[in-house]
């Protein structure tokens, strides 16, 4: 139950709104299907707290995916509603605002972004549009605040609606629900005639909006050119080798400023804390680990105070932060879309379409809000395919910061290998889902937002909270990994483990009897798994073909979690049993070629 | 004709969508409908997708779809 719901269609700028209305900082991009799940906040009117809550966005009130059916229900609970509109593109949206009106809620209109449809040379006459639509209209800039007070007004002064039930057929179901599940039989249902909505939509647009005659601003001409069959591929090919070099370099450059910062200032502390300790205690094990030739190494020591801060603060933060800024510049322009262009016909290949790398490339952040992003594909069949892949073939930013870390320093060949392979996995995995999984695949079909100068603002608040979201949620797994491998250790556990998969490592994959430990802890944290590797002293083939198990196999806790959530049981189980079949066999032919 | 053998740069009028119920939902949710027009803007390479103009907006159609929707020049 909410107060005010929040609906539009994707890209109008609800969560800008609603970070406006309730000073609730939510993720805000330039591109459809950025938000995915509902967010709720509060809200003074007076003395009374509201409830606020932000729906994905949604074209009609037809639940075509996940994310627009999380939308129709909250929509039945909510008592107002402000319907969002991009008043760039008036005559687009308010088919959304005529499905609205229709289910009979108190509703008023946020016409947004009147910024830049001045800028762009369209006038909206507001008053003969609200005498039209018998809706209150608000003309509004959400990013910069403007009409607020003017929409927190109109908000106050509506009336709420009680709207009549339809009880006649389904008492307890939702109004559009039933009338959804009518389709099938062929009856009439209350959405409006297509045809019609649009003859209405003319002759309002007709009467309401006039356009100037204008040149092209460099936005638009960019947004042409990134779409042309040549320029646009070249444009794609630019921008990718642009984003790994920059996530490279700049995390490079940190990792290198951060690692001299250790040096200097905390290993004095940690020796002076050895000092103090017997070597070779379990206190002495736990806290700063085993001794390299004498001395506390950062990478492969493995105790809580060495490796254990070194590895998440200056080997994997740097590339968390640079893959952040690059990742919501890109989200920011409204590039994202146009990419996804580029790459669908590829993408039909294992059995998903263009927009589906949207969620992959997240994924290579972090998995878990790539899974996440899967909600903007319309069907299982591809949920599946889409989730699976991420799982296995995408390596997450902490586990690539941990490969460059342990390989790049045996040159750029170990490091390709292993790239080249997951790539491999990924396609041959994919190409075989397509064909197993039952079901058709949905082709892409999308609108292109607006190019757009990302504000620094809204840049910052976005890589602040990923690196928030690392400190808070992922380092303390990182030192939890840690002590458990410490414990374990000193209870001997891992020899029942050794024991029980010692022909898969030892046989098929060619790699010593301990390396079950990394593997494991890789459950938890697969950078942490990937530092174990760097403490056994193996050969590079070795080291390679345990980067590309640890990556393959079982995803990470917090991957596995939404994994569960987003597919359910069966498709879980499924999921890892591919995973298995995967890692198994890659890794044993792996052992066989190299 | 349908959408993919369309000249690019031309005005197009739809005058049919070839597919079920869900299949024209799909459109119309983006405002391709029955007796709109549109312009073809580009048609990418290796079977990908087809760009058009409508209302101003510019919407990405796949392949497969696109020779469902049914255009006559206007």
């Amino acid at each position: 139950m909410s107060d005010i719901l929040l609906v539009g269609q994707p890209n109008v700028g609800k969560s800008a709104l609603f970070a406006r209305l309730t000073g609730v900082n939510v993720i805000v991009s330039n591109y459809p299907g950025t938000t995915v799940t509902y967010t709720e906040g509060k809200m003074d009117e007076g003395e009374r707290k509201l409830k606020v809550v932000d729906a994905p966005g949604v074209y009609s009130l037809e639940p075509m995916d996940y994310a627009s059916r999380v939308t129709l229900d909250l929509l039945d609970e909510a008592e107002k509603i402000i319907n969002v509109i991009d008043s760039t593109h008036l005559e687009r949206n308010l088919p959304l605002t005529l499905e609205l009106k229709e289910q009979g809620k108190s509703l008023v209109i946020a016409l947004n972004m009147m910024d830049e449809a001045k800028h762009k040379g369209i006038d909206i006459d507001i008053e003969k549009l609200e005498k039209y639509l018998s809706i209150p209209v608000i003309p509004i800039v959400a990013k910069t605040g403007e009409g607020i007070t003017e929409l927190l007004e109109a908000l106050k002064n509506l009336k709420v609606k009680k709207v009549k039930e339809d009880t006649s057929s389904h008492p307890d179901h939702h109004p559009h629900i039933s009338q959804h599940k009518k389709i099938g039989n062929g009856k009439t249902h209350k959405h409006l005639d297509s045809k019609k909505v649009w003859e209405e939509i003319g002759k309002i647009i007709s009467d309401v909006q006039s356009l100037k005659n204008r040149k092209h601003t460099f936005l638009e001409l960019l947004e042409d050119w990134s779409i042309h069959p040549v320029f646009g591929f070249f444009i794609a090919v630019f921008l990718s080798i642009v984003v790994f070099a920059f996530v490279r370099f700049f995390g490079e450059s940190l990792v290198y400023i951060l690692e001299l910062g250790f040096e200097k200032f905390w290993l004095p502390v940690l020796n002076l804390l050895s000092n103090t300790m017997t070597e070779g205690s379990f206190f002495y094990k736990v806290l700063i680990g085993t001794k390299v030739d004498g001395v506390i190494d950062f990478e492969t020591s493995f105790g809580l105070l060495s490796s254990g801060l070194f590895i998440p603060i200056a080997v994997v933060f740097p590339y968390i932060i640079s893959f952040y800024i690059i990742l919501s510049l890109l989200e920011d322009t409204g590039y994202l879309p146009r990419f996804a262009v580029f790459l669908d016909s590829f993408m039909h290949k294992v059995g998903l379409h263009g927009y589906a790398i949207i969620p992959n490339f997240l994924g290579l952040g972090c998995n878990v809000p790539g899974i996440l992003a899967t909600r903007v594909l319309e069907d299982k069949k591809q949920r599946f395919i889409a989730a699976t892949l991420i799982s296995i073939g995408v390596p997450c930013a902490s586990l690539q910061a941990m490969i460059f870390g342990l390989l790049g320093e045996k040159g750029i060949l170990p490091v390709l290998i292993v790239y080249m392979t997951l790539l491999i996995v990924w396609l041959v995995v994919g190409i075989i889902l397509k064909y197993i999984i039952p079901g058709d695949s949905s082709e892409l079909l999308l609108e292109f937002p607006s190019y757009r100068v990302p504000l620094f603002k809204n840049i910052f608040l976005k890589v602040w909270s990923k690196i928030k979201h690392y400190f808070v949620e992922a380092l303390p797994l990182v030192v939890v990994s840690i002590f458990v491998v410490n414990i374990l250790y000193h209870l001997n556990v891992f020899n029942y483990i050794i024991f029980i998969f010692k022909p898969v490592i030892n046989k098929l994959w060619g790699m010593p009897d301990e390396s079950i430990v990394p593997l494991v802890i890789g459950l938890i944290r697969k950078d942490v798994a990937i530092g174990m590797l760097g403490t056994m002293g193996l050969s590079i083939k070795q080291l390679i073909i345990g980067c590309v198990s640890i990556a393959l196999f079982f995803p990470c806790v917090a991957t596995f979690i939404v994994l569960y959530k987003e597919l359910g049981f069966k498709y879980t189980v499924r999921s890892v049993i591919v995973m298995i079949i995967t890692v198994t066999l890659v890794g044993t032919i792996l052992n066989l070629i190299l | 004709m349908d959408l993919i053998s369309a000249k690019k740069g031309e005005k197009l009028k739809i005058v049919g969508l070839d597919g079920g119920e869900e299949f024209i939902k799909k459109l119309n949710s983006l405002g391709i409908s029955d007796g709109k027009t549109i312009i073809k803007i580009s048609s990418l390479r290796l079977k990908g997708p087809i760009i058009i103009s409508i209302d101003r907006a510019s919407v990405a159609i796949g392949r497969n779809m696109a020779k469902r929707i049914i255009v006559e020049r206007s």
